[in-house]
């Protein structure tokens, strides 16, 4: 057995792993990685262009700008756009009048509670649905990317996820092809102390890091191993810090302007799956970052989610086999 | 206090104990506020802080609490506030520092005018204050689970850690040390002169944690040394931003040298009062030892 594996396999036996022990033997398993990561060539040697015809219009190297609305020139210049208000208070109060207590009634207010841990939670609930495929919302994005879209995320967490430097397309398959956003919604006012979203404007045209060829320095054994709690694979975990750190160079060497998004309740913000972002630390800690996150993709741009339902306000999203938790 | 639903009030009790502002703040006003310091004794408060209602200039900020009504003249800097909110250049004066000649009773309100209507916060029960003032809900109740959280947090940060030690080790400090990982740059100081006599080393030990630390931490000293509180304020000066501070203290009556530190005195030595947010306090070893583990803020 391998040492990572004979690791995973010490995690899982004896006695249950808490999290916190899984997350220091994580680090320790990412640490040795990142000694071996070292020898990554920059930032532009990990990237790759799609073909142009295969990425949706707005992305495309020649458009007639003539024949663009605000929207989707903003889109197109800086790889975001903010939609004050967007969102009714009353789906943004059903939602945290939901997610704010448990099954028993206990109430979930601190950044830590945690509602679910399911990645997909829409699937159970319409008022996630409510909000994330408002109508007026997926019109917008449909403008942007130029297919219908579908959800197949939500993070509901309401502390900072403090993920740092990283593209979106980047943890997903490569049909993809930039057929994806994702929104944030401010569910309350945004407090620059809290950890708020920051991004790079314009990043979205920086060349295409490639989850390929960045995974093609991990051994197998790194490939293979999952988190023990969710099972999802964890190589992006192992590779973030030296990503982080190669991007922090390029907006360095670019000179590139960083932005927060301060959003207030209602606002939400759709970003490109090459927009450069992270999920900044909070200033105070405890402090809740009130969002709902939700990822999207182009409806027929999926081969790996195909089984798609009706919202009956509208819009669809991706089915899985997942609980209600 | 009625209109558009906030965060901040989820974090109040299901049955307030404040009551409405007589002049509830119109819903359409947007405002955000910052209280950074708040101090207050038996006939007096010190509030510093922002606030600012985003694209509207504030025409005017007052303090209220009970009867008294202070008006904030003076707008002091707030540059940083244009990192986040670069579009509203008149957040660069957004500060403000006020003294209020009354007792903290009943609610503190910070009064924010616009000239197209007021909002009225209440303070410290707004969500910032609720979250710093309190250990956090599901702290772990283990002390290795704690530890382990603080491993984590040092391992993450990749920043150097130190061990303060004593002249008594405890027993298990073997299993709290195994946790570290080999890779973490780890140093210990040990203090080492019986807590009796007067000791330099502890009356030095800023000078010698002058570097910014990730994590401190000790396991039996911060009951044995003379002057915890100094402890405590030399090892806060000594981490990073955010650095993680670990201490386990033996329980009263478990030995006769130094202090006797219950978990709720351990929890106020180490606090937002020294500057730091507790994450998690606890009892360990059958009750005889207590163990903190807290954030710089």
């Amino acid at each position: 057995m391998s040492a990572i594996g004979a690791e995973a396999e010490q995690a899982g036996e004896s006695k249950p792993i808490s999290a916190t022990e899984w997350n220091v033997q994580l680090d320790g398993i990412i640490e040795r990685c990142l000694g071996r990561l070292n020898d990554l060539p920059d930032y532009d040697g990990l990237c790759e262009e799609p073909p142009d015809d295969q990425v949706p219009l707005l992305d495309r190297a020649h458009v007639d700008p003539a024949g663009l609305d605000a929207d989707q020139r903003q889109w197109r210049d800086s790889g975001y756009l903010i939609k004050r208000g967007l969102l009714p208070e009353q789906l943004i109060d059903a939602y945290v009048a939901l997610r704010s207590q448990d099954a028993q009634g206990r109430r979930l207010v601190t950044p830590l509670d945690s509602k679910w841990s399911s990645p997909v939670p829409y699937l159970h609930h319409a008022e996630i649905r409510d909000l994330c495929l408002y109508p007026p919302l997926m019109a917008v994005m449909k403008s942007l990317i130029g297919a219908e879209m579908f959800l197949h995320l939500n993070l509901t967490g309401w502390y900072s996820t403090q993920r740092d430097w990283h593209q979106d397309i980047y943890l997903n398959p490569a049909e993809v092809q930039g057929w994806y956003c994702a929104i944030w919604i401010a569910l309350d006012d945004v407090h620059p102390y809290s950890g708020p979203f920051e991004f790079i404007p314009g990043s979205h045209r920086w060349p295409l890091l490639s989850g390929e060829k960045v995974r093609s320095y991990l051994t197998e054994e790194e490939l293979a191993l999952t988190d023990p709690a969710t099972g999802n694979p964890l190589w992006a975990n192992l590779t973030q810090a030296v990503v982080s750190a190669m991007t922090e160079g390029k907006i360095e060497q670019q000179g590139s302007k960083r932005r927060y998004f301060m959003g207030r309740k209602g606002d939400v913000l759709i970003w490109h799956s090459r927009l450069t972002h992270r999920g900044t630390i909070p200033l105070i800690n405890n402090r809740i970052r009130p969002a709902l996150i939700g990822h999207y993709s182009g409806v027929g741009h999926r081969s790996d989610m195909t089984q798609l339902r009706a919202h009956t306000g509208g819009g669809k999203y991706a089915v899985f086999d997942y609980p209600d938790c | 206090m009625t209109g558009r639903f906030r965060f901040a009030d989820l974090l109040r009790p299901r049955v307030s104990a404040t009551r409405a502002a007589p002049e509830a703040a119109p819903p359409s006003i947007d405002a955000l506020h910052h209280i950074s310091r708040l101090w207050c004794d038996q006939a007096n408060i010190f509030v510093k802080g922002w606030a600012h209602a985003y694209e509207r200039p504030v025409t005017a900020l007052a303090i209220e609490v009970g009867g008294v009504h202070v008006p904030i003249t003076q707008f002091l800097p707030t540059p940083y506030l244009l990192d986040y909110f670069p579009e509203y250049p008149h957040l660069a004066r957004a500060g403000f520092a006020v003294h209020v000649p009354s007792a903290p009773q009943g609610p503190m309100r910070l009064v924010i005018e616009t000239a197209a209507g007021r909002v009225v916060r209440e303070f410290p029960n707004d969500e910032s204050m609720a979250a710093r003032s309190s250990v956090v809900d599901h702290a772990p109740k283990n002390v290795f689970d704690g530890f382990a959280m603080f491993v984590a947090a040092i391992a993450q940060r990749g920043t150097p850690v130190v061990e303060l030690r004593g002249p008594w080790d405890h027993p298990e400090r073997a299993r709290f040390l195994a946790m570290i990982p080999d890779y973490v740059d780890f140093s210990e100081y040990r203090l080492g002169t019986p807590v009796e006599t007067e000791t330099p080393d502890v009356a030095t030990l800023a000078t010698h944690l002058s570097s910014e630390r990730g994590g401190i931490f000790s396991l039996g000293l911060l009951d044995r040394v003379p002057e915890p509180w100094r402890l405590v304020a030399d090892g806060q000066s000594a981490l990073r931003h955010h650095g993680a501070f670990f201490h386990l203290v033996q329980a009263a009556g478990t030995h006769a040298e130094g202090w006797e530190i219950g978990r709720d005195g351990l929890g106020r030595l180490i606090s937002p009062a020294t500057m730091f947010d507790t994450v998690a306090l606890g009892d360990c070893f059958d009750g005889t030892a207590h163990w903190v583990l807290a954030r710089k803020r």
